[in-house]
């Protein structure tokens, strides 16, 4: 089969395709070729005129209206409104053999940072040994000082990890965030998924693509495994804040595709240090408990008082060996993204191994040389708070006016603790259907990837999150912040 | 040999039935090497078991859970508690050069951070951050305990019905009034920023001395002497905490001590009033 390169198809949707030649284009190479594992992609989608095209992606559209997948926006003057996640329909592809070395990586990560919460939260050695500065763990705010001393079932805190990579113009994948308290996206990997095979069937004929949709059943076998010990069949639930939270429908979904329970807060109580959730037929023991409820508010007896959606005595059972919370409370103190910069020694250490997956170059605003080095290329830096996600507070220097500039260092010199700042990375791009332009466009991507850890077993879902920055030359890519995504494909060649 | 009959008691009412409840009690002396339970006994007007579970400090509380409707609440918690005479220092246990050993090396650090981190109720800003008292390369710790216990309570007047169980050090500061809560919470501020492990201790006052704040349940605080272990000071009265002092527990600060918590289904007023009974025999 001849190869195909760009230009090639004409009268398509890639007829004005533009090649920045400083970006790393995952899918066509530099000389204009299409890249080998998307070769009969793009000529598919070659043969597609615009209106052919854009007929799909309506199509699309109705199809994860059906499915109900939304998301809600907290900057939204309305609260609570929920929008459809844009998605794009051309897949991102990922071969077997580079999504080998992208699982042994998250895997020898979340292994390290598993053995790296107990550490801080039992004897401490690594802050002992000098490898990791102890007044950093313990001044970040998530380190949860009711966690001492206490042994999670199986020892596992990190059951479900959402590792962020990107793919630098070097070519290589970098570890941004690993997202270890409750990384949400996994309910749109599977739904992309579902909508593809309606749009696409016959592409998935000719490709052969890992299967992801035994992902809910994983999930459950794994929090099943973590158990208190002594319980067979145990009682599974998931927890959620409610319908107003920007990603209710993911934990409803979860609960659904798992078959269990979604209660919110106010179902449960604890009597007697055991968790019981409110039915029709009396009281019911649960003993799982998959929370999509943040640390600060589990446990209004522990944690702030005000707390309307957790459950009062939670903390107590769970500290008792008499329910299991997912993740475990505390984690977040590997998430700082201050100690972030550390997890590369913290794999060295625990594991005795060089880490798989690279880091990106962080500057700490807390240490005087690297504050004053960020003080004065800030332009040239993304600087982010070190206890937010989805992309809040963050200023990315390159795109600020002198003005923002210099209000957020007077920001950053107010909290230095709070602050770190990163190389601006040249996200690799993708192509991407720009409804405006009815036409192929290079767009800055990510990869969160979904992996779990059970008692003896890791798995890591084939595929994973390509979120898109859909504004031309953004790199912010979450969906907070305007984003959309793209079905990720792990293909055997 | 001290033998104290200790009665708390504590009375809630709501303006309307609350639905479900559940109450924490942090009243009950704890054991140690100075004082021992020889008797003790709890009733609610629920009639409901009591829970017994021991708290991140290893101290136990006392939790009644009510499941359905109610519009008072009553606790009473009694105990016999034996206080041995202590001997309390008059100095430091190791010379000051050993005492700088300690407290600044890393491990001491790591093992002693929960009490000298600093909490939102413990953090003294601005111009009353620079009124921290320092200790001098001269001063032992054991000497600049005392100069502290003396400065910290100089700082304050006696004062109730100013400050509420929110208040912060800071807030105290500025105000220059406060009870005995507030002299603990700026005495830990000024210890931990001169790097000396200091936590919030919660407990009884003999009530047949003239002591400030004895009608209640006390606050004071104990700071870590090298050498020694853990000292008991009362910026409130400016002395250090002897066998007319029964603790009950200990924490980073008020939050970890309150005697009372409760989190109820409801959105009524509520009333809570509480009485402390220290008799010595």
């Amino acid at each position: 089969m001849a190869e195909l390169y760009l230009g090639e198809t004409k009268n398509s949707v890639f007829d004005t395709y533009k090649q920045d030649p400083k970006l790393f284009d995952e899918v066509i190479q530099a000389d204009g070729k299409v890249k080998k594992h998307y070769q009969k992609i793009v000529k598919h989608f070659g043969k597609l005129a615009v209106e052919e095209y854009q007929k799909l992606d309506e199509f699309a559209k109705i199809s994860f209206f059906n499915q109900g997948v939304t998301f809600a926006v907290y900057s939204d003057t309305l609260k609570g409104v929920e929008r459809i996640f844009p998605f794009d329909l051309m897949p991102r592809i990922i071969t077997a053999l580079e999504w080998e070395h992208i699982e042994l990586g998250v895997i020898q990560r979340n292994k390290a940072i598993n053995m790296f919460l107990y550490d801080i939260y039992h004897e401490k050695r690594i802050m002992r040994d000098g490898v990791v500065p102890a007044q950093l763990v313990f001044s970040s705010n998530f380190y949860n000082r009711e966690m001492i001393g206490v042994n999670p079932p199986g020892g596992i805190y990190t059951h479900i990890c959402g590792t962020d990579l990107i793919r630098h113009k070097d070519g290589e994948y970098y570890v941004l965030e690993d997202n270890v308290r409750t990384p949400s996206g996994v309910s749109y990997v599977l739904s992309n998924r579902e909508t593809m095979k309606k749009v696409f069937s016959n592409l998935f004929l000719s490709h052969n693509v890992q299967p992801i949709d035994d992902y809910p059943q994983q999930l459950l076998e794994m929090i099943s495994s973590v158990a208190p010990d002594g319980i067979d069949d145990p009682t599974c639930v998931v927890m959620s804040p409610g319908m107003y939270n920007s990603a209710y429908y993911e934990h409803s979904f979860l609960a659904q595709s798992m078959g269990i329970q979604l209660v919110e807060g106010r179902d449960l109580f604890v009597d007697k240090n055991f968790v019981y959730m409110k039915t029709i037929r009396g009281p019911q023991r649960v003993d799982v408990i998959y929370r999509r409820v943040d640390d600060d508010f589990i446990d209004p007896l522990v944690y702030r008082p005000d707390s309307m959606l957790g459950v009062p005595g939670i903390m107590g059972a769970y500290k008792a060996g008499n329910v299991t919370i997912i993740n475990a409370p505390g984690t977040g103190a590997a998430d700082d993204k201050a100690v972030y910069i550390y997890v590369p020694e913290i794999i060295r250490y625990y594991l005795g191994e060089e880490p798989i997956l690279k880091n990106v170059k962080t500057y700490r605003c807390e240490l005087q040389e690297d504050f004053d080095f960020v003080m004065s290329n800030m332009h040239n830096l993304v600087v982010k708070p070190v206890d937010e996600s989805g992309g809040y507070g963050i200023l990315i220097g390159s795109k600020a006016s002198k003005a923002e500039i210099d209000k957020f260092k007077k920001v950053v010199s107010g909290n230095r603790r709070k602050y770190i700042a990163q190389p601006i990375m040249s996200l690799s791009v993708h192509s991407t259907f720009i409804e405006s332009e009815a036409n192929f466009e290079q767009r800055h991507i990510d990869l969160r990837t979904f992996s779990l850890m059970g008692r003896h077993k890791q798995f890591v879902l084939k595929g994973g999150l390509s979120r898109v920055a859909l504004k031309r030359g953004s790199l912010v890519v979450n969906s907070s912040q305007g984003g959309g995504s793209k079905d990720t494909w792990v293909i055997e060649e | 040999m001290a033998l104290y009959t200790i009665e708390y008691q504590s009375q809630s009412q709501y303006s309307e039935e609350v639905l479900e409840g559940i109450f924490e009690f942090n009243v009950r002396p704890c054991s140690d090497d100075s004082q021992i339970i020889i008797e003790e006994a709890s009733k609610n007007s629920f009639m409901e078991a009591i829970f017994q579970f021991k708290n991140l400090f290893g101290f136990q509380i006392n939790r009644i859970r009510k499941a359905d409707k109610f519009k008072e609440f009553a606790y009473t918690y009694r105990a016999k508690v034996q206080k041995k005479k202590m001997r309390l220092p008059s100095k430091s246990a190791l010379s000051i050069a050993e005492e700088r050993a300690e407290l600044e090396s890393p491990e001491f650090y790591i093992d002693h951070h929960l009490f000298l981190r600093k909490s939102p109720l413990t953090t003294l800003k601005g111009d009353n951050a620079s009124k921290v008292l320092e200790r001098k390369e001269n001063t032992s710790v054991f000497e600049y305990l005392m100069k502290l216990n003396h400065y910290v309570h100089m700082m304050l007047s006696y004062t109730k019905n100013v400050t509420q169980a929110s208040t912060t050090a800071d807030e105290a500061l500025s105000l220059k009034k406060g009870v005995c809560q507030d002299y603990a919470h700026i005495f830990i501020a000024m210890a931990r920023s001169q790097g000396i492990p200091c936590r919030y201790v919660s407990g009884y006052l003999n009530q047949g001395k003239k002591f400030q704040g004895a009608a209640f349940m006390h606050a004071w605080v104990e700071a870590y002497l090298p050498g020694y272990g853990w000292l008991g000071i009362d910026p409130t009265n400016e002395l250090l905490a002897d066998d007319n002092y029964i603790k009950v527990s200990h924490g980073a600060d008020y939050l970890d001590c309150s005697p009372i918590k409760g989190i109820l289904k409801s959105s009524c007023e509520n009333k809570n009033t509480y009485q402390v009974k220290v008799t010595a025999q």
